[in-house]
């Protein structure tokens, strides 16, 4: 059960497109499009494979091992379960629309351009399909050094100060998480005698509060400056404008759904004493995310900024919803991350398209676009319909069963979070009022392109995504609900059989003994 | 008393690299131009690394005093290999040391004797013998450009600060000897708890934490570092630095026995907390190059202080593996140096930036060295921290791990700016300068040996591994 290529092959065939770009001779742009478009395509196509393929069970499938640094006890491990799958399905659909939607904007630089993208394509899903805890942490800081290239090199004005912000921001929390899996390792090594990173060895691990807590913090810190919670935010608006139309797809897309990833995979389950401690703080901060991103976004003047702001709101949406803990939030959340992913992304292209033909994104310079181009503007429309949650639309089932989840448990939090998708319709629909309907105020707006036929191909796949996401959304969570099921008996029976923080502290098998960090 | 068995078989290696240094210095007297020198010195070197490669880690020479366990019989390796890649380099910098290559490479040459030597021995007084012979050559190639003041300046200031560690060296050894009667390493251990011999291990630590830049022993480093002509700093940078290590090791397990291991780990956290952060505050301030490499260099000292922490948890192995981690990174982070040197000068970042347009293959490899010197993982820099890393959490110093992984943090800001300046700050208008091929050829190969073994560590790992824990490590600790 451990011989499926499938996922070695969603790796590796990014990889080989970056190489095969990087042997080319310098100026063959034309020869770097095409490979990066082709690899990102046929990646698309074999991760399609994965998902009819994948069963509707807890397990985790298409399982690949081999022994990689036996010394160390890591191994080269993949698989996936529900929750991985549809992220990388997700990632392997952006990444195609990311490539194509950069053909024109970018003529710096090119092969390096296409070649970060497909190597940043491969961490990702390797960050998704990581089965040891070691891998794991490789993927998730490579795929640091291409995104830090896309924003520095092709970013905008303030683009240095951006990425180095991004970069130290993210590398902040993923040391300390380092730490915390070389504490985990050694645990194990104590309890067991051998070294191994493997996830299903390691959460098999009984750890008492005390240490729970401080792992917890750890990984809870790396994920949450990654989604990004609130007061961690602050990298996110910055990187979000300063990237190019590609980087931001991908950062708003795939990179902040590895925190909700990193909360459902690894902090929820293996802390969950300490996750249960924490979980009033992090609805706090996820309601201070909400309405403060809602409010930020509202008074911004660049459309690029305001999309950068609202993920901040809605990644606040998705936080809450782990934190309820329930089937229904959690689905919301996964829901409402895919859904993050297709209408923040699109968003992005579309600022992205009129950026190409006006260099400036200002709301004061455009308005009365409607009039030149009908098309484009029916796709901002559509974009934030999903984005504010129109009945019909994927953010509605999103938000709803998020809110659903969490009536339950924190009603009050519940009440607090519906402000914001009133907040999320005021200040999407004041933009899209400010940009598209009216009169044309600059004379520089009188004749703009409508979309060309590749844009309308670009956006196609999203906008029945959109729909089809919001119609029939069983579709998709058919093949998550028996993973989540399972993280949540998993969670629950542990609460139940480590004594809860405010009783009698756990009693520790014999034999293992732990140091207070 | 009987003559002890000299057994100089087994001490081949280093009369073969002694004999190098000779022949070099003699040609160097008979011809000026001394083309000859760099082919047959490395015939020298390369002989005495199959010596190396052919005898048994476990042999003594010397009635027992010199090698005889894993971490002696890497060092002389190291020390041989590294001694052979300058010799490569230097005679692609002819230029640099004009006709006074044959001396160069003497120099050279007899500090490494004095390194393999120093790492090597089981005794304080041969331990010395090495330092001095290492060390004297060193001062003078800091002052080897002599019209150049900055080097005057490099070479007189490591001179000082470097007699003034030696003069503590000498005061602890005298101390060691009143207190046990003898310097043989094993057989001071019976002076345990003795206050005398206490306070000689104390001086002794503060003559090898100048020689491996420990804070708060490191001042000397920035100004030797930057005066000196940037291959000899290449040298500075990671031989004085290994061997001075490998020495460390030695005063380790002596001071466990002689002082308790408490107080010996005490000492050893506390000057690896000052050096971490130390070193890498201090890089993240400075503007010049060769200045940040510096204060890099002293931070690196931290992470392998972290190292000593733990010997007996796989702290000695992390330690081997770390120094030719760093010894790989750090080349060839000042090969690509050279040649940006070479095409207009790269003393400050300013003067780099846009050269990732003009040399994309050799800056790429700096982003690789830079990455690696950062600790990200896919490269032999990641390896190395984890190693250290666990060593440490393995015996219980957890809060000293989360003070070397801040210190990391910091570096990533002062390493990516290099990146950023090669990349992100528009094109270099400087003149490409043709650069002796063998510089390009060694970056590159430099960046292979970074990626290579940051990926596929178990090529070196199991080896040096074993070595580690030959001598005074518990070998049990390494799992399957």
């Amino acid at each position: 059960m451990m011989d499926h290529v499938l996922l070695n092959w969603l790796l590796a065939l990014p990889a080989a497109g970056a190489l095969l770009i990087a042997a080319a001779p310098a100026r063959s742009g034309a020869w770097a499009r095409g490979v990066a478009l082709a690899a990102s395509l046929v990646t698309f196509a074999a991760s399609l494979v994965l998902w009819f393929d994948f069963e509707s069970n807890a397990l985790f499938q298409f399982q690949f091992a081999v022994d990689w640094m036996p010394s160390l006890g890591i191994a080269y491990h993949v698989g996936v379960d529900g929750i991985s799958v549809l992220l990388v399905l997700l990632t392997t659909l952006l990444c195609p629309l990311a490539i194509w939607s950069s053909f024109h904007s970018v003529t710096k630089s090119v092969r390096g351009f296409y070649a970060c993208l497909l190597l940043l394509e491969a961490a990702m899903i390797g960050v998704f399909v990581a089965c040891d805890l070691a891998l794991f942490y490789v993927f998730w800081e490579a795929m640091l050094i291409p995104m830090y290239f896309l924003i520095g090199i092709w970013g905008g004005e303030r683009r240095r100060y951006a990425t180095l912000k991004f970069v130290l921001f993210t590398l902040l929390g993923s040391l300390l998480m380092l730490v915390a899996i070389v504490y985990l390792a050694v645990a194990n090594f104590k309890a067991t005698g051998l070294w191994n990173f493997d996830l299903q060895a390691l959460s098999q691990l009984h750890i008492p509060y005390q240490v729970q807590v401080w792992l917890f913090l750890a990984f809870a810190l790396s994920f949450a400056i990654k989604l990004p919670l609130f007061p961690f935010h602050t990298w996110l608006p910055d990187a979000h404008v300063e990237a190019p139309t590609a980087g931001s797809v991908l950062l708003a897309g795939v990179l902040l759904k590895m925190g909700v990833y990193g909360f459902l995979r690894f902090a929820i389950p293996w802390f969950p004493l300490a996750f249960a401690q924490f979980a009033p703080v992090l609805i706090v901060l996820s309601l201070t995310g909400i309405l403060y991103g809602a409010i930020v976004a509202m008074v911004q003047k660049d459309v690029k900024s305001l999309v950068a702001y609202s993920s901040v709101a809605h990644m606040g949406f998705v936080m809450l919803g782990l934190c309820a803990l329930n089937l229904q939030s959690l689905s919301g959340s996964l829901l409402q991350s895919l859904n993050h992913g297709v209408t923040t992304g699109m968003l992005f292209l579309v600022v992205g398209m009129i950026y190409e033909r006006r260099h400036t994104r200002q709301i004061d310079e455009l308005g009365g676009l409607f009039a030149v181009m009908p098309l484009w503007t029916t796709a901002l429309i559509i974009a934030t319909l999903g984005s504010i949650g129109l009945p019909g639309t994927n953010g509605f089932v999103g938000e709803f069963l998020i809110l659903l989840g969490t009536f339950k448990v924190h009603p009050t939090a519940a009440a607090f979070a519906t402000f914001g998708i009133v907040l999320a319709a005021v200040y999407m629909l004041w933009m899209l009022q400010r940009v598209v309907f009216g009169k044309i105020t600059r004379t520089e707006n009188e004749h703009l392109r409508d979309t060309s036929a590749r844009e309308g191909l670009l956006l196609v796949p999203l906008i029945a995504l959109i729909f089809w996401m919001g119609i029939t959304p069983n579709a998709f969570l058919g093949k998550v609900t028996p993973a989540l099921e399972k993280l949540l008996g998993e969670v629950y029976a542990r609460q139940t059989a480590q004594a809860g923080p405010s009783s009698e502290p756990p009693s520790e098998p014999a034999g293992i003994t732990y140091e207070q960090p | 008393m009987s003559s002890p068995d000299l057994n100089l078989a087994a001490f081949l290696p280093e009369l073969l690299l002694g004999a190098a240094a000779l022949v070099a210095l003699l040609s160097g007297a008979l011809s000026r131009e001394a083309r000859f020198v760099g082919p047959l010195s490395s015939v020298l070197l390369l002989a005495a690394i199959v010596a190396w490669w052919q005898a048994d880690p476990a042999a003594v020479s010397f009635g027992g005093q010199y090698g005889g366990d894993g971490t002696a019989y890497f060092a002389r390796g190291l020390f041989l290999v590294t001694a052979l890649v300058l010799t490569f380099l230097a005679a692609g910098g002819r230029a640099l040391v004009k006709a006074r290559h044959a001396e160069f490479l003497s120099l050279l040459y007899i500090s490494a004797l004095g390194m393999m030597v120093m790492s090597a021995a089981q005794n304080f007084a041969i331990i010395f013998l090495g330092l001095e012979t290492m060390s004297i050559p060193l001062y003078v190639m800091a002052a080897y450009e002599r019209t150049d003041s900055a080097s005057i300046e490099a070479g007189v200031k490591y001179f000082l600060y470097g007699a003034f560690a030696s003069a503590f060296f000498v005061y602890g050894m005298a101390l060691l000897f009143l207190s046990a009667g003898t310097l043989d390493i094993p057989r001071v251990y019976a002076a345990a708890h003795a206050p005398v011999a206490i306070t000689g291990l104390l001086l002794i630590l503060v003559g090898l934490a100048f020689k491996v830049a420990a804070v708060p022993f490191h001042m000397w480093a920035p100004d030797a570092y930057s005066g000196a002509p940037t291959l000899v700093t290449a040298f500075f940078a990671i031989a004085p630095k290994a061997a001075g290590f490998l020495a460390l090791v030695r005063w380790v397990a002596t001071a466990n026995h002689v002082a308790g291991s408490e107080g010996t780990v005490a000492l050893c956290s506390a000057l690896a907390f000052l050096t971490i952060l130390g070193g890498n505050l201090g890089a993240l301030v400075q503007s010049r190059l060769k200045r940040m490499l510096a204060y890099s260099s002293v931070a690196h000292a931290g992470y392998l202080l972290l190292a000593l922490v733990a010997p007996d948890s796989g702290g000695t192995q992390a330690l081997l593996f770390y120094l030719v981690a760093y010894a790989v990174m750090t080349l060839g982070a000042f090969v690509v140096l050279l040649v940006y040197e070479r095409d207009g000068g790269a003393a400050t970042y300013d003067e780099i930036s846009g050269r990732g347009y003009q040399r994309p293959a050799l800056s790429l490899c700096m982003t690789v060295f830079m990455v690696s010197l950062a600790g990200l993982p896919g490269t032999i820099g990641f390896i190395g921290k984890l190693q250290i890393f666990k060593s440490a959490v393995l015996s219980g110093h957890v809060i000293l791990v989360i003070v070397a992984v801040t210190g990391t943090l910091v570096s990533v800001a002062y390493y990516l700016r290099v990146v950023v300046y090669l990349y992100m700050r528009g094109e270099s208008d400087r003149a490409l300068t043709a650069s002796p091929r063998v510089w390009a050829v060694a970056a590159l190969l430099l960046a292979a040996g970074t990626v290579i073994l940051g990926v596929f560590p178990e090529i070196l790992w199991p080896a040096l591994a074993s070595l580690g824990s030959a001598g005074s490590v518990d070998s049990t600790w390494a799992g399957p």
